[in-house]
């Protein structure tokens, strides 16, 4: 009896394993990968990269199709045991592959993919990688900033609505509870109230509408602190909310002001110095400029007023939306898009909340001297671009263009992109930083491959010798 | 004595042959060597090209064809040979009169209802433009989405085509886009506007002349118009315009080998001569004479001679590798087929793959050749990330050559379902050798896939610095391999078989049609996108859907004809 039982077991180890080592799970594990790959360049299509990546091609599934695509080709291989000379190409073939997934998981585990920003003409030592991380930063003096909460997160696989993530701090608990995906930064004026804020018409922001035959927009025109005034275009007319030491240039403009109470407003002609019309805003009253048929009406004025960004889920994502959490902290909640971290005030501190990637120190720093776009003649097309960069410990400048990247302490730098101002001129240089402990793996697991299918087809066909019987039986029947 | 008669065979076809490509490299240089308005080089849209091209180009843009009717010949009985180029230059000459003058083309019938225009009529004018209401609102919208990055949906699309094609009348009537002199300081050319000196009093010339040349055609007594002033006008212009910075300058032979492409058309004479292969072959199994096989060889070749020489006057021109854009692969990959039908059909002598290759390869030009909105067959400067000749050059043409073995498969998988169709058992031995050609050709196409995919891999790591990263070409490329690795490997297990073989040789090719059209068609994502299009979709989609129908039906019909004993 124990002997029957014993030999059954092994009989279901046995089908087990030969099942492992068919080809008829190979069939399956193939056409199961082609299935989900198909799947992730649709949602690629749909939404965006990093969208299917983590939905598909770094999913659980894939990783499970990966596992059996490697064990079926172990089996087989153990199956073939012992190896004789006609199993060369077939070998090779499948070894390879092997290495290949091995190559994949050594850069998926330890390589570095990621981006690093230079203003030109300015210096970076950091990598942003595709991870994120959630930070809390608190400060007394709006100076010196210290650290009270740092994790790596992944707000994307993590359902917030249901389980929020809390962070433990000293006056009260800080709760993450939303995540938005695709959000849309939408920016927001808000008035602040004068009296429990001193600093008086530092920030003032006016709302108004232009009408006339050639137009019917609205505008807002906001003096941040830092700003000497704010200014909107439309065609050869020119509206400014201007501060103390605001300088004018000739053309037809509207000049606000305030002095904290009343809004004022200046009417300027081109080629004259002197306002043609001045006075003091009352509420309800139209402003007719004289130029371009335009009527202004002030629609709202707040001498005092703050900027806020909150961002609108959208379906589908274009270049100008991020992912955003929201924060809620004291009964408030506070919008936190990706890489653009929020203040809060308090009495007697201020507390920042970070939510952006995870940047990696690459031990030197670097500088962008000089940034060249090569146009295609006549036109606006790029054709080339270069980085001249200052590497420290590096006597001499190095040039990193598209297509010649420069390799330093196992990191490669590619020339992957830049960002220009609305006149086409150069801004920022944007370069792509990775390392891949895994590419030797790869390229070698690649040649294994090809040595194999060429071997395999064009030398003998091994399979043939096992599956005859078969392909006999098959080419009498149709 | 069989020798002998093969030899003198194909020596005969050959003669008839090369008769033919030698009158036809003469008529294309009579009619190219005759206009020096044609070989005004003209700096547009990033490189230097003839007037012609240009002309061509924006003719085609403007109007959907380079010839267009114009509105003055008042005598109807005589007709007027209006040469695209000198077209262009009355929009300079003669601005207004192009105002009312209904040479645009819109297709689009949305865009056509909401500028409030007929939806018959396919071509409108300038004013009509101006006078619709709705033209700027609907700039303004597609101006906005673009400033906002969003994707273009096809109405967008067709505003911003519509865009381009008013401004380019506008450039025309300016002037402006006519840069026809290289500038002395920066890379930009002068346009006919910017001139000074000698070379716009030479300039001045050419348009005096050319006024009188038209004013000759279009008086009804003169018969034959004298161009020499006129020529001799423009051949100073451009003697002095060299002059202006000699160096950057055309290349006059560069210019010449464009106007001697465009003249000579090598991929449809190459498409032609495949027909007549086709031809023979398919001759062959009706009259079963010997020398059809023969002629069908000696057309196969001479294809192939135009095919190649076409690539290679299509690399001269453009200075790289001649595989970088949709239409470039759609005749590209013929030539493959042809490649492989002959390398297979030399080992495997059925004579059946050298017909699919040929049929395949006509096929596939006459694609290429009938729908340019699609298949844009213009000469453009490349993107910033593909200017590394190497790995680009390498990458691109393995893994679209690869295509090409697939796609043989794929005609030889639908002659073969023809056969499963008629009777099974009657042709088995034909089926069979079909098979073993198809099976060839996959293993070809495998290969080469795999190893174009790897040095994708290269070039990604060396211009991106990642071997994969789950691109939608790339992986798109991956399923394709996938797919056809499954067939194989299924082969083994015995899940596909004879029939098997011949449906999936047509079926996996779906899979190559996705990667190679629809990632830059449908999905239209990835950092592959420098090629993106847009167009076509619904006749590809019922291409497929019928091909899977034909296998449906196929294997119906071969059910029935298996049940009932012969």
């Amino acid at each position: 009896m124990k002997n029957l039982k014993s030999n059954k077991f092994i009989k279901l180890i046995e089908s087990i394993f030969d099942f492992t080592a068919s080809l008829k799970l190979a069939v399956i594990v193939i056409v199961a990968l082609g299935v989900i790959s198909a799947v992730g360049t649709i949602y690629e299509s749909m939404y965006d990269r990093v969208y299917a990546q983590k939905l598909v091609y770094h999913s659980f599934w894939m990783w499970m199709i990966m596992a059996l695509l490697a064990i079926n080709i172990t089996a087989v291989m153990i199956d073939r045991l012992p190896w004789k000379k006609h199993h060369i190409s077939f070998i090779l073939a499948h070894i390879g592959i092997l290495f290949l997934l091995a190559g994949s998981v050594v850069t998926f585990v330890s390589g570095i993919d990621g981006s690093m920003i230079f203003e030109i003409g300015g210096k970076n030592r950091f990598v942003e990688i595709q991870e994120d991380e959630f930070v809390v930063y608190t400060s007394l003096d709006a100076q010196k900033y210290r650290t009270l909460f740092q994790e790596k997160v992944d707000f994307f696989n993590r359902d917030l609505v249901k389980k929020p993530m809390t962070v433990k701090l000293k006056e009260s608990d800080l709760k993450v509870i939303d995540y938005i995906n695709f959000g849309l930064p939408q920016q927001k004026i808000i008035p602040v109230d004068v009296e429990t804020n001193s600093n008086l018409a530092e920030s003032p922001a006016v709302q108004f509408l232009i009408e006339g035959s050639r137009a019917n927009q609205t505008a807002w025109l906001f003096k941040d602190k830092a700003k000497l005034f704010d200014n909107f275009q439309m065609g050869p007319a020119s509206f400014t909310l201007a501060g103390l030491d605001y300088k004018r240039i000739d053309g037809n403009e509207l000049v606000f002001r305030t002095n904290g109470k009343d809004l004022q407003y200046e009417i300027y002609r081109q080629g004259q110095d002197l306002p043609t019309v001045s006075g003091v805003w009352k509420r309800g009253e139209v402003i007719t400029t004289g130029w371009m048929d335009f009527k202004v009406r002030v629609l709202n004025f707040y001498p005092q007023a703050e900027e806020q960004i909150t961002f609108i889920p959208q379906e589908y994502p274009t270049p100008q939306t991020t992912s955003a959490i929201k924060v809620e902290y004291n009964d408030k909640i506070y919008e936190v898009g990706h890489n653009r971290p929020v203040k809060i005030y308090e009495s007697d501190r201020v507390h920042v909340i970070s939510y952006g990637s995870i940047r990696y120190d690459i031990g030197f720093d670097m500088e962008v001297i000089d940034f060249k776009v090569g146009k295609y003649q006549g036109t606006q097309r790029a054709m080339t671009y270069e980085s001249t960069v200052k590497v420290e410990g590096e006597k001499d400048p190095i040039v990193i263009s598209m297509n010649d990247p420069m390799k330093k302490s196992g990191l490669t730098f590619y020339q992957s992109s830049f960002q220009e101002d609305e006149q086409g001129r150069p801004t920022h240089s944007i370069f792509s930083v990775n390392k891949d402990p895994g590419r030797f793996l790869k390229y070698f697991g690649s040649a294994l491959i090809f040595l194999g299918i060429f071997m395999l087809f064009y030398f003998k066909d091994i399979y043939r010798e096992k599956y005859k019987k078969r392909f006999m039986a098959n080419a009498d029947e149709i | 004595m069989k020798t002998l008669r093969l030899a003198s065979d194909l020596k005969n076809n050959f003669k008839f042959a090369s008769l033919f490509l030698v009158i036809n490299l003469i008529l294309t240089n009579i009619v190219y060597a005759s206009s020096p308005l044609d070989q005004i080089p003209i700096q547009d849209r990033g490189r230097i090209k003839p007037f012609k091209s240009f002309a061509n180009e924006t003719l085609y843009l403007i109007h959907g064809s380079k010839n267009i009717k114009l509105p003055e010949s008042k005598d109807k009985s005589k007709k007027i040979k209006r040469e695209p180029s000198e077209v262009i230059m009355t929009f300079m000459l003669a601005p207004e009169q192009w105002e009312a003058t209904p040479i645009i083309r819109l297709d689009h019938l949305e865009l056509k209802k909401a500028l409030g225009f007929k939806s018959e009529d396919k071509f409108f004018s300038i004013q009509d433009f101006f006078k619709a209401p709705a033209l700027g609102s609907l700039m303004q919208q597609m101006a906005a989405k673009v400033e906002r990055k969003e994707k273009l949906n096809p109405f967008d699309q067709a505003v911003q085509k519509l865009e381009s094609q008013l401004g380019y009348v506008r450039l025309l009537q300016s002037g402006d886009v006519l840069r026809l002199v290289p500038s002395k300081t920066d890379s930009t050319w002068l346009s006919v506007n910017q001139l000074e000196g000698p070379v716009k009093e030479k300039f001045t010339d050419v348009l005096k002349s050319l006024i009188s040349v038209i004013s000759d055609k279009m008086s009804a007594d003169k018969k034959s118009v004298d161009l020499t002033d006129f020529n001799s006008k423009v051949l100073a212009f451009m003697e002095s315009a060299k002059q202006e910075n000699p160096e950057a300058y055309a290349n006059p032979k560069i210019i010449k080998t464009e106007l001697h492409y465009s003249a000579l058309k090598p991929f449809f004479w190459s498409s032609i001569l495949y027909f007549f292969a086709f031809l023979s072959l398919t001759l062959f199994w009706v009259l079963k004479k010997q020398n059809l096989v023969y002629s069908g060889w000696v057309f196969t070749f001479l294809g192939l001679a135009f095919h190649i020489y076409g690539f290679v006057l299509r690399s001269i021109i453009s200075g790289r590798a001649p595989v970088t854009n949709m239409y470039e692969t759609v005749v590209w990959v013929p030539m493959g087929a042809i490649v492989f039908g002959i390398a297979i059909e030399y080992f495997k002598k059925n004579k059946y793959t050298l017909l699919a290759a040929n049929l395949g390869a006509f096929l596939c030009l006459l694609l290429a050749d009938m729908a340019p909105a699609v298949l844009d067959p213009t000469i453009q400067p490349l993107e910033a990330v593909l200017r590394s000749n190497f790995w680009l050059s390498t990458h691109v043409t393995t893994i679209v050559i690869s295509y090409a073995a697939f796609f043989l498969a794929f005609v030889l998988g639908d002659i073969n379902l023809v056969y499963f169709m008629l009777d099974p058992k009657k042709w088995a031995k034909e089926i069979k050798s079909i098979n073993d050609s198809i099976y060839r050709a996959m293993q070809i196409g495998i290969l080469l896939l795999g190893i174009g995919i790897v040095l994708g891999g290269i070039w990604a790591d060396y211009s991106w610095g990642r071997f994969w990263g789950w691109d939608p070409k790339e992986t798109w490329a991956l399923i394709a391999f996938l797919g056809y690795l499954a067939v194989l490997h299924a082969r083994l297990v015995g899940w596909v078989k004879h029939f098997g073989m011949a449906a999936s040789a047509v079926a996996s090719f779906s899979l190559v049609i996705m990667a190679w059209y629809g990632v830059n068609y449908v999905l239209g994502a990835g950092l592959h996108s420098y090629g993106f299009g847009a167009g076509g979709v619904e006749y590809v989609t019922a291409f497929v859907v019928l091909h899977f129908l034909f296998i449906a039906i196929a294997w119906l019909i071969k059910e029935q004809k298996l049940k009932t004993p012969s």
